[in-house]
């Protein structure tokens, strides 16, 4: 009997330990598929590479000195679309000829649409960016930065390298068989059309036909060269100043806005994570031994770097638009893009054999017009790194539309050019004199602000950052190189908002 | 008669069920630790050591399997106080260099790292003192300035013809501090030169990291130690192997003030070198 009690007794205690066990055999369990589940645990979101490489200038010729420049993004979209089509056309069977200044100069002033590429792209980046699953080197590494289609023509494309002065033509048969015009010709002549009947287009012509610059500059003995920058004619839409702020502050960062940026970063293992902070208040996170780490920084700048882990047996090196998929993918994850996202600049370079960085510098337009962050250090709204197949480095500054300023008075117009370069003509005439001293000589001359007009090589509307008291507001502005110079001025006062030299405009 | 069978087949089965969840939740693996406080590896990796011409001259500590995650926090300086205390007879400030009235130097970079230095004209002309009278002497310095603090060890000490240079570093525990030090030159038994970065008092943190073992280490040292020699004799000597803590840098990070720090193991080679290896997988 004795032994029975003795036997429900250890019943009762092997009982107690085997749900104990089961308890911790379980807690083991959910602990490990929450780890596995977790890691790298993001949403992958599906972006087209195609929103984000395209064409940030276009300019479109009447024929006849007549030109406009500005658009709204619909029309944009509209000229890019039945251009892309063309391009593929042209690009991805014909061979090309090289082209003289001359004929460069003549498909400008035509009939035609000018693409500005935001930089100089490779013929396949070109195709990458028009759709096309064709891979061409038939130019090797040249890269182009400009690309006119002339209607007059059809199947006739030319791309241009302004710096290099390299111009190429490409000409195919459109449909010679049956006689007829390719379709997207006639849409993109159509398209033409409409915005040459528009009572909204705002009409531009070039300076050189403005100021009559070839009659007062072009010598007997010198072959002279046209000027191709335009500038608006008639009066200008108004544009509104708008209050911005930066995604997120040293002073008030949370602890929740930190992890919600860490748990992307590093998914939500999160065991070996440590935070650490800067003397300017920046907090960094490391993963492991700095293997990875994420930085919030000074101007709501949010970094994030991975060592590269070279010699794995994934070593591949991912092509243009493979890398630029990656890039925008990862960039992604970290929140959605500002309106107007674009690829603004790339740049590849061989680290060490067999290692190749690739980096995208992404910008961002404001209602169509570009923006320009006014710092020379972090001139981008994102930067991503991709080094062979691995996300090395990624950044990202976004801004938060906040609210519109009441619109200058109607009463306010657009400063003009020429009134611009009036009212500012001693900065500019002190800048010119400083990089070509030689000019002095001819400075009291009739034909010296013509020869400054000549050397204008930028004429743009932008929406220039301005960060005073750290109140960020976007401010509608000018942007005008002129030599070696640029130029940032406010639209309606002429106030010189900033100014640096070429070398460090990208 | 039944239920007395049953109840033994019960016991039965719940021992076995026990027993191979035991097993399955790492019971075993466990029971196996705790019986070894000695790391099994550990000899061959001295042999191997020893065939690359690396001795080792240190005390291997026991296999401290766990070590606590703290927070470092630079000790944050005062720059006009210190000037009040060090710069006795009156001083001028230009953009935070604060300059004595007999030309000594002092300047607090970051708001925690002290560098101050008398001209060289006040140097004394004397043989170093005797290492003994040296550390005295430093520390002597230190007390006076409310630098002594107990968390402080002697580090290094280096005799140049005409002035010894004293380094203290910081531990917590048995633990090693690394980025934090204080240095002092001496040219008889005064002191010309003070340089100071320190933490504050370290807070422990919850997580608890896993070390690895002292033979891994060693064995991971051996590459750093091969790899950064510069004589063409490889052999060395390892005088000591610590375990502690160091703030982590990176390309992405500069001037850290605060954060959670690293665990490393720490070894001090007889030709000066000090190489640290990462001590959590």
């Amino acid at each position: 009997m004795l032994l029975e009690k003795a036997k429900s007794a250890i019943l009762m205690v092997l009982f107690a330990i085997c749900a104990y066990l089961a308890g911790q055999f379980l807690l083991d369990t959910s602990s490990i598929s929450a780890r596995a589940g977790s890691a790298g645990g993001n949403v992958q979101v599906s972006v087209n590479i195609e929103d984000l490489l395209n064409p940030q200038g276009y300019q479109v010729s009447f024929g006849g000195g007549l030109y406009s420049g500005h658009f709204d993004t619909g029309l944009k979209n509209s000229l890019w679309s039945s251009a892309k089509g063309l391009i593929r056309g042209a690009l991805e069977t014909s061979d090309y000829t090289e082209a003289d200044q001359a004929l460069w100069d003549e498909a400008v002033t035509q009939r035609s649409v000018t693409l500005k590429l935001p930089f100089a792209m490779t013929m396949d980046q070109i195709l990458v960016a028009a759709g096309s699953d064709v891979s061409r080197d038939l130019l090797g590494t040249a890269a182009f930065d400009v690309i006119i289609i002339p209607t007059a023509e059809p199947g006739s494309v030319f791309l241009g390298n302004r710096s290099e002065a390299r111009f190429v033509s490409f000409s195919y048969s459109t449909g010679s068989a049956s006689g007829a015009e390719s379709p997207q010709s006639e849409v993109l002549a159509a398209l033409l059309t409409e915005i040459e009947q528009d009572e909204m287009t705002v009409e531009y012509k070039r300076i050189e036909d403005t100021f009559s610059l070839r009659t007062i500059l072009e010598k007997p003995d010198q072959v002279y060269r046209e000027n191709h920058i335009i500038e608006p004619i008639v009066a200008m839409p108004t544009f509104e100043k708008v209050r911005v702020q930066n995604e997120f502050s040293l002073e008030t960062l949370s602890e929740e806005q930190e992890r919600y940026y860490a748990d992307i970063a590093f998914g939500a293992r999160f065991d070996f994570v440590k935070r650490v902070r800067e003397v300017d208040g920046s907090v960094v996170y490391l993963y492991g031994y700095g293997d990875r780490a994420l930085r919030f920084g000074a101007q709501g700048r949010l970094e994030y770097q991975e060592r590269f882990r070279g010699g794995s047996t994934s070593d591949e090196i991912l092509s243009f638009k493979d890398s630029l998929t990656k890039a925008v993918a990862e960039l992604r994850k970290y929140g959605e893009f500002p309106e107007g996202f674009y690829l603004k600049y790339f740049t590849e370079t061989e680290d060490a054999p067999g290692v190749r960085v690739k980096t995208f510098h992404f910008s961002h337009r404001h209602q169509g017009l570009p923006t320009d962050l006014s710092n020379r250090e972090m001139p981008y709204t994102a930067t991503v790194e991709i080094t062979n197949d691995q996300v090395t480095y990624l950044m990202k500054s976004y801004k938060d539309i906040q609210r519109l300023l009441p619109a200058a008075a109607p009463s306010n117009q657009i400063l003009s050019l020429d009134r611009l370069i009036e009212s500012q003509f001693d900065l500019i005439l002190e800048d010119y004199l400083t990089l070509n001293p030689e000019a002095a000589a001819s400075k009291d001359d009739f034909g010296f602000v013509y020869q400054i007009l000549h050397d204008i090589t930028e004429y743009e509307l932008i929406y220039f950052l301005s960060r005073d008291n750290n109140v960020l507001t976007y401010l509608p502005a000018w942007h005008l190189g002129i030599g070696g110079n640029h130029y940032y001025f406010d639209l309606y006062t002429g106030e010189l908002l900033q100014r640096v030299p070429t070398q460090a405009v990208k | 008669m039944d239920w007395k069978k049953s109840k033994n087949i019960l016991i039965f089965a719940l021992i076995l069920t026990n027993i191979a969840l035991f097993a399955m939740t790492g019971g075993l693996d466990k029971l196996i630790q705790r019986d070894s406080t000695q790391d099994p590896l550990l000899p061959s990796v001295i042999a191997l050591l020893n065939g690359r011409g690396i001795g080792i001259n240190a005390i291997i500590p026991s296999i401290p399997l766990n070590i606590r995650a703290i927070d470092l926090e630079y000790n944050e300086i005062e720059a006009a106080q210190l000037a009040d205390k060090l710069l006795t007879g009156g001083y001028e400030e230009i953009n935070g260099l604060f300059v004595g009235r007999d030309g000594a130097l002092l300047v607090v970079a970051l708001e925690r790292e002290i560098r101050f230095e008398l001209p060289i004209d006040q140097w004394l002309v004397s043989d170093p003192l005797e290492d003994e009278e040296a550390w005295q002497a430093g520390e002597a310095f230190l007390a006076a300035h409310g630098f002594d603090q107990a968390d402080r060890q002697r580090w290094d000490l280096s005799v140049e013809p005409d002035h010894v240079i004293l380094e203290w570093r910081q531990k917590y525990g048995s633990y090693f501090l690394e980025e934090a030090f204080m240095r002092i030159r001496l040219t008889g038994n005064k002191v010309v030169s003070f340089e100071r970065r320190w933490f504050n008092e370290p807070q422990p943190q919850e997580n608890v990291h896993k070390v690895i073992q002292p033979s891994k280490a060693l064995f991971m040292a051996a590459e750093e130690i091969a790899a950064t020699s510069t004589g063409p004799d490889p052999s060395v000597k390892i005088d000591s192997i610590e375990l502690g803590y160091q703030l982590e840098t990176g390309s992405l990070t500069s001037d850290i003030t605060s954060g959670e720090a690293s665990p490393y193991w720490r070894m001090r080679l007889s030709d000066g070198r000090v190489i640290f290896v990462e001590a959590v997988e």
